[in-house]
Parts: structure tokens; C-alpha cells; sequence
């Protein structure tokens, strides 16, 4: 399974991290199979990362994203470093999910996908 | 006829007149003009040096010493036509580890891959250090050449760590100086003497062939530490850095350009600095005795970093434990730089960089003007800074990675005068001079600095065998 190459810091690092994760076949077949878009808008700037048989990251938003999750680097660090939890993030408002109510099934793969992978 | 009495001296396999050799001997990565020498020769020891030396005496035949070539610099070009390559790297002996005044003395072939495998097997509480270069640099170079290394945030430039050395002054006397000069088993140090380490330190091979370097090694910390630091803007990246770096808790500190570090993660050439990305990022490492000092020292950077952010929220530190989930096998090269960065600086033939001592006020100056230059050539951004000795200075430059055609080479030519210009116009001093660079720094210094080495370079070297040419001398 592709993890499309990137040329920005953010994305470079997601698709590091996410071709480690889908080291494992299980999950590979797993995700292969899912259409979902998402934006990732950190204070840095925001990545767009479309799941369509395979996984693409670009720098910048696309249009009418399934989900978006706002939040900081530093956030993003604390979760990779144990520091907080995604859960914990999102009840201090450091990390805000919209689309959640709209594609629930959708939100939950990615927190399932990208949590694990981020916390190494 | 020179050549028959080189063969005499060293074996006839260790000279070379082949053109394939003196081809690949008269240039180097950088843009700086080839010049092929008659022949290359090869000697094994102190004796046959000096019996290569009393022949160009004679014959007033120029020579120019070469070890790997490594040194970003063409300091290894012949600057005269009919000269001879004397290649030291037969000579790589590391003749005694002193464990207890901590000291190596080593011959000038010994690499820095060398050391560290033989410290690392002979005396793993030992360690020495590693350049802005491959491994296979030499270190009695590097450290005549006064680089830097991943201990110069501590500890300075490498020519500070030598405690002695041996030489064949051009005339063919072969002389000591340092503690050395009492005896075998006795380079523990410089002083208190005349500090005569200074006639070759800087001088680019013309003042003699160094054949013994005593360096000093340091104790191999239990703990070590990285953290990287992610920031926006010059003067901000700047300010944090002289914060942490007059801490004086630092063993190193690399600041660079981000998109040095997008080339370790494997973005493709040519790597841009992106809108919102952080424009550096720097590594840093810390050690102690006890993981309990490594800790105390990072929560001090820790410090410094919040009072940073409280500017700037963007301003991020990162632990290892992050950087290296997020970067993957490529975070050991992150540490490994700056030698294992030579696997992305080497991506095409050419490989170029205006090095430069700089003073601390000059630093946020400096990396912004240097950057406007290089964005205007249309070159990758790759700055890097480094504090140095504690925060008395910054080593200062600008790499360039270019195919090495003609165009590129011209490109590359006026970005480099253009980026010297700038740093000189800042006090900042050309280190590893090229002659085009030490004819633009002596437009500008004191003539008197020039007339006192051009003296020294005549009391040693009388007929002016000795790299001629270099610095512009």
C-alpha cells in the first residue's frame, strides 16, 4: 500500500509514521479499503491526508473534508510522547474534531489509525 | 628526473605520473579550479618525508600535502603549475592512547572513522569526536584546518584539542613542539610555552608536513541526551540559541536550515522552504554522569524554550523519545549528522560552502542576509550555525549541493563571493580559506597580519616549496 510521497515537514513526518503503522498486513488491508478525507490544521499549517487506496498527503486543504481535526504541534507532540492522551486533548479543547456527528464511522477509524501510530 | 628520485625514496608502486590519477588529484567537490599536479607520491614515513622535502628543496619543486581532500575547500588544488602531490594516507598509525592525561598521538592518515573504532574497541571510556564530514576525513587535518565537530559547542574548534605535534619543516628538519619536546609518553599539553602549534595551525600546508599530532580525547559520557528545537524567524532562532548555549550545558548544538533536516526524512532535490513551516531546526545534546544531571540540564532548556514561547507559541522543543517516533530510523541520521549527512550533501558531484567564524551579535544578521542571497541564486536553503567554545562564537555557512557544470559553477561562484561579501561586511572570518576568499578578506585587515605571516612563511620555507600560492601569500 502507497503512502503517496510529500515534500512539507508535517506531511513528510505523517507519512513516515503512517508506513510504519501499516507495516502490519492486517492493518494495511484494513485501511486499504476506506475512502476518507481529512484535514489536519495545526498552527503550523494545514495537511489534507485522503484515505482511497492508499494514502495521500498533501499540504494545503481540499474541499469538503470528511473530518478535520484542528489542533498545535505541541500538541501533537504531547500525544506522541505519552504526555496527554487524544481524549484528554479533546476535553481541554487543544484538539477539536469537526465531522464527527456527520461521519462518526469515519472519525473513529482515523482516531484508531492515527492515535495508535502516532504514540508509537 | 625528480620522479626517478621519488621512486628511489618510496618504491616505485608509490608515485604515480598516470593521468587518471593526476586528474583525480587536481580538483576537489568544490567550485575552486582544477589544477593537475606532474605526479602524486606516497610516502610511509617521517624519514622519507624528509628525503622528499630535501629533493624539492634541491630541485625547487613544489609540493602540496594532501591526506583525504575532504575539506570543502580546494585547499588540496595545487595553486602552481609543476606541482607534486606528497599523499600522507600510508601514514595512519595511532601510536599511543594516553588514558590518563587523555590524549591520542596519532599520524596524519588516522580518519575519524578510525579513531572511533578504536577507541570504541582499545578504550571505550574515551571518545573523540566527528567533523562536517565523512568518516574517512583525517583528523590531524581537521584539526590543522581548526573545523568543528559535535564536541565544538563545548569545546571549541578542533585545533584547540591539539596538545603537540611533529613536523617536517619544509627545509627538512624535523622539529616537535608542545609538551613533546621532553620526551616520548609526554603530549599532554601546549604550555606553558611559546605557543608554537600556531606555525602550523591555520597555515594550510605551507609552512611544513605535520607527521605527529598529539589530540586530546575526552571521557565517554554513561548519559547522553538529544532534543531538537523547532523555530521561526533569525533573530528569534538566534536569541533562543545564545540563551541556551551561555547555559553552558551544551555539548553541541546544530542549527539548520529545516530543509537540511526534510533531506535526512527524504524529500526529494530540490528540497523548498514551505510557507509555515519552521525555518530551523536545531539539535542539541546534552550529557552527564548520571541520568539525573541529563534531565536537570534539559529541564533547563525546557525553561528557556517556555520564555521563548511565550513570544512565539509556535516555537516547539521536541524530546528524542518524539522525534525519534515520528522520524523513524532517519532520527540516528539526525544524530549522526554531521557526518552521516554527507549521504544527502553528496547527492550531486559538486558540494561547496562559505564557512565562517562569527561574532555572537552578528548571528540573527547573518542568517537572514545569507538566506535573501541564496534564495536569489535559486539554491536550496541549507544554513548552518553552530555556538562555539562555550558561546564565544558561531561557525557560520551556507552548503550548497550543485550538479558541477559549467553553469552551475558560475551560479555557484556568485553566490559564494556575493555570501563572503555579506559575512566580512559582519566581522565574520573566512576558516578554511580558499585563495579567492583570502584575496577578499586581505583587502580588508590589518596589512601588518599579512606582512608578519609572509615573514614567518620566508624564515621556514625559503624557497617557497610549500603550497605556494595558498592564502594568497
Amino acid at each position: 500500500m502507497i503512502v503517496n510521497p510529500t515534500d512539507d515537514f508535517i506531511g513528510t513526518l505523517l507519512a513516515e509514521v503512517f508506513r510504519r503503522e501499516l507495516e502490519s498486513e492486517k492493518k494495511k488491508e484494513e485501511v486499504s479499503k476506506w475512502k476518507i478525507s481529512m484535514i489536519l490544521d495545526t498552527d503550523y499549517y494545514p495537511v489534507s491526508i485522503e484515505f482511497n487506496n492508499g494514502i495521500s498527503i498533501i499540504k494545503g486543504v481540499i474541499k469538503d473534508p470528511d473530518i478535520t481535526m484542528t489542533t498545535s504541534m505541541q500538541t501533537i507532540i504531547d500525544i506522541t510522547r505519552g504526555k496527554t492522551s487524544a481524549l484528554r486533548a479533546i476535553r481541554k479543547g487543544e484538539l477539536r474534531v469537526k465531522g464527527l456527528f456527520r461521519h462518526p464511522r469515519s472519525a473513529f477509524r482515523l482516531y484508531r489509525f492515527m492515535i495508535p501510530a502516532l504514540e508509537g | 628526473m625528480i620522479i626517478k628520485k621519488l621512486c628511489k625514496v618510496v618504491g616505485d608502486q608509490y608515485v604515480s605520473e598516470s593521468t587518471g590519477e593526476r586528474y583525480i588529484y587536481s580538483q576537489d567537490m568544490t567550485e575552486n579550479e582544477p589544477c593537475q599536479p606532474i605526479a602524486i607520491v606516497m610516502p610511509e614515513s617521517v624519514e622519507e618525508i624528509q628525503a622528499i622535502l630535501k629533493i624539492a628543496n634541491e630541485t625547487k619543486t613544489r609540493i602540496v600535502p594532501f591526506i583525504t581532500g575532504q575539506n570543502v575547500g580546494g585547499l588540496t588544488i595545487p595553486q602552481v603549475e609543476e606541482s607534486i602531490i606528497i599523499d600522507l594516507k600510508r601514514m595512519d598509525k595511532i601510536l599511543q592512547v594516553d588514558e590518563e592525561a587523555m590524549y591520542a598521538l596519532v599520524e596524519p592518515g588516522v580518519t575519524f572513522g578510525h579513531m572511533r573504532r578504536y577507541l570504541d574497541a582499545h578504550h571505550p571510556e574515551l571518545r573523540y569526536t566527528y567533523p562536517l564530514a565523512p568518516p574517512y576525513t583525517s583528523v590531524v587535518a581537521n584539526a590543522l584546518l581548526q573545523g568543528l565537530c559535535d564536541l565544538s559547542t563545548r569545546h571549541g574548534a578542533m585545533a584547540d584539542f591539539v596538545n603537540g605535534l611533529e613536523a617536517v619543516l619544509p627545509t627538512g628538519e624535523l622539529v616537535r613542539v608542545g609538551s613533546g619536546i621532553l620526551g616520548e609518553d609526554n603530549w599532554f599539553g601546549r604550555y606553558p610555552l611559546p605557543d608554537l602549534v600556531g606555525l602550523f595551525s591555520g597555515w594550510q600546508g605551507m609552512s611544513g608536513i605535520v607527521t605527529k599530532m598529539a589530540l586530546q580525547l575526552f571521557p565517554k559520557p554513561p548519559h547522553i541526551e538529544h532534543a531538537a528545537l523547532f523555530t521561526f524567524g533569525e533573530e528569534p532562532t538566534t536569541e533562543i540559541l545564545k540563551r541556551i548555549a551561555r547555559k553552558q550545558i551544551l555539548d553541541d548544538a546544530d542549527c539548520m536550515s529545516l530543509s537540511l533536516v526534510k533531506m535526512l526524512l527524504g524529500v526529494d532535490y530540490p528540497v523548498e522552504a514551505l510557507d509555515g513551516e519552521p525555518d530551523y531546526a536545531t539539535l542539541i545534546a546534552v550529557s552527564g554522569n548520571t541520568e539525573r544531571e541529563v534531565l536537570e540540564k534539559l529541564s533547563v532548556v525546557e525553561d528557556e524554550m517556555e520564555r521563548a514561547k511565550s513570544k512565539e507559541p509556535r516555537q516547539l522543543l521536541v524530546t528524542w523519545d518524539a522525534i525519534s517516533k515520528l522520524m523513524g530510523e532517519q532520527a540516528r541520521s539526525w544524530i549522526d549528522f554531521p557526518s552521516d549527512a554527507f549521504k544527502i550533501l553528496t547527492e550531486f558531484d559538486g558540494l561547496t560552502w562559505v564557512g565562517t567564524y562569527i561574532h555572537p551579535k552578528a548571528w540573527g544578521k547573518a542568517l537572514a542576509g545569507g538566506r535573501k542571497i541564496v534564495e536569489r541564486y535559486e539554491f536550496e536553503l541549507m544554513a548552518f550555525l553552530k555556538p562555539m567554545n562555550g558561546m564565544h562564537f558561531a561557525e557560520f555557512k551556507f552548503i550548497i549541493r550543485f550538479p558541477k557544470d559549467i553553469e552551475n559553477i558560475e551560479r555557484v561562484k556568485r553566490c559564494n563571493s556575493e555570501l563572503l561579501d555579506f559575512a566580512l561586511d559582519n566581522g565574520a572570518i573566512p576558516y578554511k580559506t580558499p585563495v579567492w576568499a583570502a584575496k577578499k578578506l586581505q583587502e580588508r585587515i590589518d596589512p601588518q597580519f599579512i606582512a608578519l605571516l609572509r615573514r614567518i612563511k620566508r624564515s621556514l620555507d625559503p624557497n617557497n616549496i610549500m603550497n605556494p600560492g595558498r592564502w594568497n601569500l
